[in-house]
């Protein structure tokens, strides 16, 4: 390129000009062809080289590349210096770029070197506005380049005395005052007259130029006959036809005759001039030795007051003059003498003027020049003409960077730049090539004094309003200080570039640095308030797109993982695993998991199988909730207006899933939208919010969306109006889960979808609300009361069928009011079936009834299941929840005991304490009503009394008291008539303590039903027990191997324990052993006739026996069985329905010495008292020596004689007797128990019973 | 009237880990040139012959006048551990080079009594008050 050679630059700088002066006819015919000028028409022709040769004082100077300016007067009035710098400043906007270098990171020393590789010209547009600085800029006082070397007067034939025009335009005597002012000599230049004869034009030309050639001079005089119809007069330069062109032979003239010859006449005159004053001149230097130039000007204009020009101006002027004629020796010469002439303190300008052009002779002649520049700079500062200095700057810059002093030039450049009156654009275009001189600097190059050099020709280009300028310097200085934590300047870099990225539309990158900005949050309040400010006013008025909507703003913070979703109406509360668990089991239950069951080798794929989360359904115009935090991170008040959930809506349609039509609210929402909204020609519905958020104030909001056609709808985050002024939103971010599974998503970052803001609408369903009515707030131990729940279908459109319940308390509730509707279950893992449907609009009230089971405070939630009468696919069933609180308070408390009646072998002692448990007051006092057992077999007889109660007031407890009922069990008579063929019927026992009040009917419902649910929860926790025992029992050998040290007395207790567990369970005569009763208990209060049932349930009377044999000592039974303090100790025992007893005589008186052999006859009764089981025994007596230890050795012992050993089998309900017999041999007590029971459980298991009851036998003499 | 204008700390990583001015009358856009300077003068510590390479370590700490602005004069210290240590002072004050090493030294002595806290993460930004109280209070004694 031309421009980078400064010597391009100097040329057009010193090219001389041709002045035209034309009539106001010619500039309007010229105007009206092509909007056109004179002056344009002639420059076309100077483009080419032209060649001149001029002939000065015998030397001849041939000058192939001749160029002039063709100027017209106003050139002179219209020299303000900002004008030539703003147009100076616009020639180069087209070169501008967005970045030095697309994507360049400067981060470390190590990426100068880089950069200076790829990008070896960052800024292309420094030379051509250097070229353009030096062309442009002329200082008319101080040089004589823009003094005209020709004048050309131009009048149209249209005038009306054309030739007396011509004269009157320029005077010789009396030239144009700017002539007077710059001191040109008018005399001298040579004069071209010319006459625009328009073709259209009818008067007589070639007359005229007769005239003019008579008047001025024949070869002075010329005729330019234009074509009004063509461009530029038809005039236009082409090079081809350039001979035929009626202007080439003008210009040619003006170049080769008159030009030359004002040449040879100027430099010969000057010179007279100069030498002719000299003499004087330095006459009066030596008279006013400290004399300036003032005196000598004032002394030369009184000596020749008909020669206007100073010895300076004349030595200037020639000086030019051989410059232009490229004669550099003698233009430095002149220069030289020139400088003499001035002196640094008075005169600088032209003292530094004359340096100048000192120093570009010698640059033109390739000699030293930087120390005239330095000079020249100096005193152009000093004589405050910034811009001949920053002319300079750029002329020695450019001769320092040949010579690789970088450094030089970035300090002269910089010191330019800080000049203050400088143009900013200037100034910033310095800057920035000082801050890239420092790039180039060695040995290692000061990046960071460079970047902050391009920092300041951002801020000075802001200044001259060059944004594109300015953000390209901000963002590549930026990558230095970006993540270092240098604040101040981060803000300040931030501010601008969000700032600068905003006017040029990259929208994006500013919300990008705004978040930057606001991100370490460390700015006053002040400071953010005036970020927020300029932001709001930045966006709303440069926003890219329609209506201000500028996409993601910066705040408010939102917590992603805040945002919770609800579908249905109800609300969350802490206990949502509870719900959860009951929504699973109807889930279960509704067979909508269709997971398969792996087992064995499938299991190897079972990430196969592994399901995918689906998107949640919701429904037609039923409202979807999302809850979010959010967070005003700023110090300052924030305030949004119409926040609302923004969302994509796709329609289901499976046939084209590419080009279903998608719809999404992001755009603002203003009151045209609303009103779209409202309409309902949008596939949802948002609610509008207005927030305001003090300084870092937190706040939980709920938007809600309603989305009004079936489709696929995914929330997208929030869009919002922020201060009233910018629309744009946030989205949220939703964690994801990184998958995993297959070998591609192990190798690549692949993330699952999060689709918990993502909803499948459906067509409308039903809706239910449930509600519990009546319900009581406090209820005693055992209380029934009478509740609803109230069900109702919101839908006006569709009815619901198949409700089904499910409570988190399935044993308190009974629904139905009387054993008819009554609805039951089986087992309570089941849920309800409530037998109802509901038509549109229909409210149902289910009766139910209320126990209260447990004492605590409880929370009943009840989930109601219900599926769409005209059925759904997408969604097969809709839940509803609703919950109520209860307290149920202590009423009284139920302890019994059961024990084998001594009496009877075929009956027990049934001892029923109960006792009202509250001490001190506020507890009300209870009567016991009736009691009722229930049973298959067995009945119940009162023992305390006969037939009626004696004294009321056994049954009625205050608090804090109790009181014991015995009472006999036995077998119910009709059962043993009926002899065990119907199991199922029940024998109830109902024993009123009020005689003359009605009982109570225990096996009616809900009495019976809330009694069986009791009994389910029991097997329910049993089972759970002996889950969790089995898991103990596992884990105890592990343990003891770790602690081989235990001691031996612990293991084996421990091992007595395990037997006795293991008997317990392995037994199969305990399984539904109907030696049980079902023992109810009903209470009034006085206190508003409440009425409560407690239920003992499973009292079970099954004698237990031992089969240890240590037990069958002589004196054995007085190992007792039970200590003291309650607890069992632990024999292996075993519950069988097996009684015996001995009986005999107590006391015997015997005579040893008649008989040494006393033998006493015994009866040993057996009884089997189940109902059910048949039992198969050998009964065998001990020998003496049996079992017996140290200790009771030295015992009287007793043997056995007659038959020892029988082997019977008792069908259930039978009573046997054995004969036995015992022989003694002393005097004493014995206590016959040295017999065996053999139980054959199954075929291979026998158990050895060991007898525990005594049966004492004195021997008297 | 104050010599000393800026008092920085930049960590290993050029990162300012202490960056404080002392002028009373200073405003925001100084604050800022301030920066920029502190910000500059590392390249003159990276440049300086005495930063310590791969293995050689510097005998003298002390880097001496970094450069003079039209206004300022910045002096820099640079520890083994580089940690860089540099003085912004006002360019008509003299001062010894040796009543510097003693101002710089009292700093480093400063710095690694704050940087010792167990509660302060290496190479984090200093925020404690008690150290810029004496730093604040170390500043009027150049």
């Amino acid at each position: 390129m031309l421009f980078k050679d400064l010597k391009y630059s100097i040329n057009s700088w010193i090219t001389p000009s041709v002045l035209i002066i034309s009539s106001p006819s010619v500039g309007k015919i010229f105007q009206k062809s092509g909007n056109t000028s004179l002056e344009q028409v002639f420059a076309q022709y100077i483009l080419e080289k032209k060649k001149v040769n001029v002939k000065v004082h015998d030397q001849t100077y041939e000058m192939n590349d001749f160029k002039v300016n063709f100027i017209s007067p106003q050139y002179f009035d219209q020299q303000t210096q900002s004008q030539i710098l703003k147009d100076t400043a616009s020639s180069i906007d087209s070169l501008a770029t967005d970045e030095y270098y697309p994507n360049f990171k400067l981060r470390s020393k190590q990426d100068v070197q880089y950069f200076n590789k790829i990008c070896s010209e960052p800024t292309p547009w420094f030379e051509k506005y250097r070229y353009q600085f030096i062309k442009s800029l002329h200082n008319l006082d101080l040089e004589t380049f823009t003094h005209p070397i020709a004048i050309i007067l131009a009048t149209s034939s249209e005038d009306s005395n054309p030739i007396g025009l011509l004269v009157k335009m320029f005077d010789s005597a009396k030239p144009p005052p700017i002539f007077q002012q710059l001191g040109i000599e008018a005399a001298n230049i040579p004069k071209i007259y010319m006459l625009v004869h328009p073709d259209n034009s009818h008067a007589e030309s070639e007359k005229r130029l007769g005239e003019m050639k008579q008047t001025f001079g024949s070869s002075q005089s010329y005729l330019l006959r234009v074509n009004t119809k063509e461009d530029h007069c038809g005039l236009g330069y082409d090079h081809s036809t350039a001979h035929l062109n009626p202007l080439a032979p003008i210009i040619n003239d003006i170049l080769s005759k008159h030009i030359p010859v004002y040449f040879e006449k100027a430099i010969g005159e000057l010179n007279e001039n100069i030498a002719t004053n000299k003499k004087s001149f330095f006459s009066k230097v030596k008279a006013f030795r400290f004399g300036g130039k003032k005196t000598n000007e004032s002394e030369s204009d009184s000596n020749s007051p008909n020669n206007s020009s100073t010895v300076e101006q004349s030595l200037r002027k020639v000086g030019d003059l051989y410059f232009l004629l490229q004669d550099y020796e003698n233009a430095l010469s002149n220069y030289k003498t020139l400088a003499k002439e001035f002196n640094s303190d008075k005169s600088p300008n032209f003292y530094a003027s004359a340096n100048e052009m000192i120093g570009l002779c010698n640059y033109m002649m390739n000699k030293e020049s930087e120390s005239y520049f330095e000079i020249a700079y100096n005193n152009y500062i000093k004589g405050s003409l910034v811009h001949c200095a920053a002319r300079v700057a750029m002329i020695h810059g450019y001769i320092m960077k040949k010579k690789s002093n970088f450094k030089g030039v970035s300090d002269l450049f910089k010191q330019t730049a800080e000049i203050r009156d400088i143009d900013p654009f200037c100034s910033a275009i310095l800057w920035e090539q000082a801050g890239f001189s420092l790039l180039h600097t060695t040995p290692s190059p000061l990046f960071r004094k460079a970047t902050m050099r391009i920092v300041m020709a951002g801020d000075k280009y802001s200044e001259a309003a060059k944004r594109k300028h300015a953000l390209r310097c901000y963002s590549f200085s930026y990558s230095v200080y970006e993540g270092r934590d240098w604040n101040l300047i981060d803000d300040h870099l931030h501010l601008s570039l969000v700032r600068y990225s905003f006017f040029q539309g990259n929208t994006s990158d500013a919300i990008l640095f705004v978040n930057k900005l606001l991100e370490k949050n460390c700015q006053t309040f002040q400071k953010q308030n005036s970020i927020i400010r300029e932001f709001l006013y930045i966006s709303k008025n440069y926003g890219t797109n329609k209506e201000n909507y500028i996409g993601e703003l910066p705040i408010p913070s939102i917590h992603n993982e805040s945002i919770s979703v609800h579908l249905n109406d109800y609300s969350p509360d802490g206990s949502q695993s509870v719900w959860q668990e009951m929504e699973e089991a109807f889930k279960k239950e509704a067979q909508v998991i269709s997971k398969p069951l792996l087992q064995g080798f499938d299991l190897w794929k079972r990430d196969l199988y592994f399901e995918t989360e689906k998107e949640r359904t919701a429904v037609v115009e039923e409202q979807i909730t999302v809850e979010v935090e959010i967070k005003n991170p700023l110090q300052i008040p924030l305030q949004f207006n119409r926040v609302h959930l923004v969302a994509t809506y796709k329609e289901n349609d499976a046939s084209n899933t590419d080009g279903a039509i998608e719809e999404s609210n992001m755009s603002p929402l203003d009151d045209e939208n609303m009103k779209r909204m409202m309409d309902g020609s949008t596939p949802f519905k948002v609610e509008p919010l207005d927030i305001l958020l003090l300084p870092t104030e937190v706040k939980k909001i709920t938007f809600s969306i309603q989305p009004m056609r079936p489709g696929l709808l995914q929330v997208k985050g929030l869009g919002l109006c922020m201060c009233g002024a910018v629309w744009g939103k946030r989205e949220f971010k939703l964690k994801q889960k990184r998958l995993n599974k297959t070998r591609q998503q192990r190798e690549s970052v692949v993330y699952e979808q999060n689709l918990s803001l993502t909803f499948r609408v459906t067509s409308p369903m039903p809706r239910l609300e449930a509600q519990f009515l009546e319900f009581p707030d406090a209820l005693y131990h055992g209380e029934l009361r009478q509740a609803k729940l109230q069900l109702k279908n919101c839908s006006n459109k569709m009815g619901l069928k198949n409700v089904r319940v499910r409570l988190s308390h399935p044993t308190s509730v009974c629904f139905g009011s009387n054993s008819n509707d009554a609805s039951v279950v089986k087992s309570l893992d089941k849920s309800v079936y409530l037998d109802v449907s509901l038509p549109p609009n229909a409210t149902v009230t289910v009766p139910c009834w209320v126990r209260g089971m447990s004492v605590g405070r409880h929370t009943l939630r009840c989930l109601v299941y219900y599926e769409s009468e005209a059925g759904n696919t997408d969604l097969k069933y809709r839940l509803a929840r609703c919950q109520t609180q209860f307290d149920v308070r202590p009423s009284i408390r139920i302890s019994s005991l059961s024990q084998q009646s001594c009496s009877g072998l075929n009956s027990y002692l049934l001892g029923v304490e109960v006792d009202n448990p509250i001490i001190g007051g506020g507890g009300d006092s209870f009567n016991l009503k009736q009691i009722s057992s229930i049973s298959n077999f067995w009945k119940i007889e009162p023992l305390s009394y006969n037939a009626d109660v004696p004294n009321p007031s056994i049954v009625s407890l205050n608090p804090g008291q109790f009181t014991n009922l015995f009472f006999r069990i036995e077998p119910s008579e009709k059962n043993i008539l009926k002899d065990n063929q119907n199991q199922k019927d029940i024998s109830i026992t109902n024993i009123s303590f009020y005689k003359n009040e009605p009982m109570y009917d225990s096996s009616s419902f809900p009495i019976y039903n809330f009694l069986e649910y009791e009994k389910l929860n029991h097997e329910l926790q049993q089972q759970q027990q002996q889950q969790q025992n089995q898991q103990s029992n596992n884990q105890q050998p592990q343990q003891q191997q770790q602690q081989p040290q235990i001691s031996h007395q612990q293991s084996q207790q421990q091992l007595l324990l395990n037997n006795y567990n293991n008997l317990n369970d392995n037994n199969p005569l305990i399984d539904n052993h109907p030696n049980q009763i079902d023992l109810l208990i009903y209470w009034e209060c006085n206190n508003n006739n409440r009425m409560g049932v407690l239920n003992s349930p499973n009292i079970s009377f099954l004698p237990t026996h031992y089969s240890d044999s240590s037990l069958s000592m002589p004196w054995g039974s007085w190992k007792n069985t039970t200590s003291p303090s309650g607890k069992t100790i632990a024999y292996p025992s075993l519950k069988l329905p097996l009684r015996y007893k001995i009986k005999s005589q107590h006391s015997i008186k015997h005579n040893f010495e008649n008989d040494r052999f006393c033998t006493v006859p015994l009866k040993l009764s057996l009884s089997n008292c189940s109902f059910v089981h048949p039992l198969q025994l050998s009964i065998e007596t001990l020998l003496p020596h049996e079992n017996i230890d140290q200790t009771t050795h030295s015992t009287s012992q007793y043997f056995w004689t007659g038959a020892t050993k029988y082997n019977i089998e008792l069908k259930p309900q039978e009573i046997t007797d054995l004969q036995l017999h015992c022989c003694f041999t002393k005097f004493g007590v014995y206590n016959i128990n040295r017999f065996k029971i053999n139980v054959k459980l199954s075929n291979e298991i026998h158990k050895e019973i060991y007898s525990t009851i005594q049966h004492l036998i004195n021997i008297e003499p | 009237m104050k010599k000393i204008v800026c008092v920085a700390i930049v960590g290993k990583g050029n990162n300012p880990l202490f960056i404080q001015d002392f002028s009373s009358s200073i405003t925001d856009e100084n604050k800022l040139k301030l920066h920029y300077i502190v910000h500059c003068s590392l390249d003159i510590i990276e440049d300086k012959p005495g930063v310590p390479t791969s293995k050689k370590l510097p005998s003298e700490m002390y880097l001496g006048l970094l450069y003079p602005t039209e206004d300022y004069k910045v002096y820099g210290y640079l520890t083994n551990t580089k940690i860089k240590f540099i003085i912004v002072v006002l360019d008509n004050s003299d001062i010894k080079d040796s009543d510097l090493k003693i101002f710089f030294k009292r700093l480093q002595l400063l710095f690694i009594n704050t940087t010792s806290n167990p509660f302060y993460k290496p190479n984090s930004k200093i925020e404690s008050k008690k150290f810029l109280q004496d730093v604040t209070n170390l500043v009027p004694s150049l």
